[in-house]
């Protein structure tokens, strides 16, 4: 059993039973459903996440990060070395496109970067959410038993964690661009629900003191998530509209246009010796093909991001 | 690198675990508290007391509540004085009330010994030792009606 699966069934048993004892106790007998329903709620929340797939995630995005540097020092770096000798204004403007996508690919690992920021922010959220979720179990169930031994109205702190946890993830922010934007995304905004309250004369109130601390709670989770959607949001501008051209360059432009020559994209005379002149016509860089919009790129102001859509 | 406990799932599922044992040992508890009050109440329910008086003459039955239920008179039991019996009917019906909230505070007293209950039901109070019935002091009966007053001709054959 995966340790997302085990957290699962154990939310699931807690929710049956202190919904139980809520049930057991409640002297309207379900009359007033409301807090029954804030408490599955609440427990269904809390089986939000998984951070083993986010770990995934966070090894896939290194390795990619891996990759882009391996190509940026072998692939584009040996380009680089083989336009050497070339000349023409083919050429150059080929030198200038493989500038260009060096810039891309610095540009792709900060964002690669930024990235793991937000998801590393996420998995700090969904951990923080169980350590919260369980501060507040812990304490309703303090409550319960001492509500039930003396009657004595108890009201007891539940420190909560989540508040303000995806800052404390973003230690960063000295980097340029993308690096800060992102980081001020996560920050950014109120800090959300602190401390919550459990208190009650017996077990119904007790219970029900739970369930009305789990509303403030969803909503404290609900404040944090907005930072990590709108960090993402920011970063997913830094690869689309009018900056996705710093991450894709245009194709060089002489060898899409309809007059190229593919005899002239070559080296110097002398360097060409008996080696054959290209006359292939067909683009070198080929047009990459578009994607079909995906269910996000239909947003409130039209297609969201414009390089997509029918191929 | 590992992480801080708060931010090791592996912890956080232990930590779970343990509440999920604590949570459903505090949800049997209350079942079984509520299961054994349910059966409490209706033990209570069902109680009734009954007493009689010392000479058997007269015999009253009252539910958990202290209702009537039953009143048997013995013949003997009408010979005496109304206000007396009267008397002896209070008396035996207090002593049959006392007997079912006797029977239900059995029912209450050990679960509140042992902590399932804080407080057994509100009952009445109990009655004190029954004062011995005395005989209801002889009431001075209405002086004999003289015939000199009542009674005799309106007209008198007398003269005016």
């Amino acid at each position: 059993m995966s340790t997302y699966e085990e957290w699962c069934r154990n939310m699931d048993a807690q929710a049956s039973h202190i919904i139980g004892v809520y049930r057991e106790e409640d002297p309207l007998g379900g009359r007033f459903p409301e807090p029954e329903q804030w408490l599955r709620r609440y427990f269904e929340c809390m089986k939000c996440g998984d951070p083993d797939r986010v770990q995934v995630m966070v090894d896939e995005l290194t390795e990619a990060k891996y990759v882009l540097g391996k190509d940026l020092r072998e692939h584009l770096g040996g380009a680089q070395l083989d336009m050497n000798g070339w000349t023409g204004a083919a050429a150059d403007d080929f030198r200038n496109y493989l500038l260009k996508l060096e810039d891309a690919v610095n540009v792709l690992v900060e964002c690669i970067d930024s990235l793991l920021l937000i998801v590393r922010s996420y998995q700090a959220l969904v951990l923080s959410m169980r350590n919260d979720a369980l501060n507040l179990i812990d304490q309703t169930l303090k409550a319960i038993d001492n509500a039930g031994a003396d009657g004595w109205k108890i009201a007891l702190a539940v420190v909560g964690a989540i508040a303000g946890v995806v800052g404390t993830v973003a230690t960063g922010g000295a980097g340029a661009g993308v690096a800060v934007a992102v980081f001020s995304s996560l920050v950014s905004g109120a800090a959300g629900v602190a401390n919550e309250t459990i208190d009650g004369d017996s077990e119904f109130t007790v219970c029900l003191s739970m369930a009305k601390s789990s509303v403030n709670v969803i909503h404290g989770i609900d404040v944090e998530r907005a930072k990590i959607e709108n960090a993402l949001s920011t970063l997913s501008t830094f690869v689309s509209g009018s900056k996705l051209a710093e991450v894709r360059p245009d194709r060089p432009v002489i060898i899409t246009a309809p007059s190229f020559d593919p005899g002239s994209f070559g080296m110097t005379d002398e360097a060409q010796g008996k080696h054959r002149r290209p006359t292939d016509k067909k683009d070198l860089v080929p047009e990459p093909k578009r994607h079909e919009d995906g269910p996000y790129d239909d947003g409130v102001f039209g297609d969201r991001y414009e390089e997509q859509g029918p191929a | 690198m590992s992480s801080p406990d708060h931010l090791n799932a592996e912890l956080i599922n232990a930590r779970a675990a343990q509440l999920t044992d604590q949570a459903a040992h505090v949800y049997s508890r209350v079942h079984r508290r509520n299961e054994t009050l349910a059966a409490a109440r209706g033990q209570a329910v069902a109680a009734t007391g009954s007493a009689s008086s010392s000479d058997g003459a007269v015999r009253v039955s009252v539910d958990a509540g202290g209702m009537l239920t039953d009143l048997v008179l013995a013949p003997g039991a009408l010979q005496q004085n109304p206000r007396q019996l009267a008397a002896v009917v209070v008396q035996v019906a207090q002593q049959a009330a006392a007997v079912a909230r006797a029977a239900v505070r059995d029912v209450y007293t050990p679960l509140q010994n042992e902590g399932v209950v804080r407080e057994a039901p509100v009952l009445l109070p109990e009655v004190a030792a029954p004062p011995p019935v005395a005989a209801p002091p002889a009431r001075p009966r209405r002086p004999e009606v003289s015939d000199d007053e009542f009674g005799g001709p309106v007209m008198k054959e007398q003269g005016w």
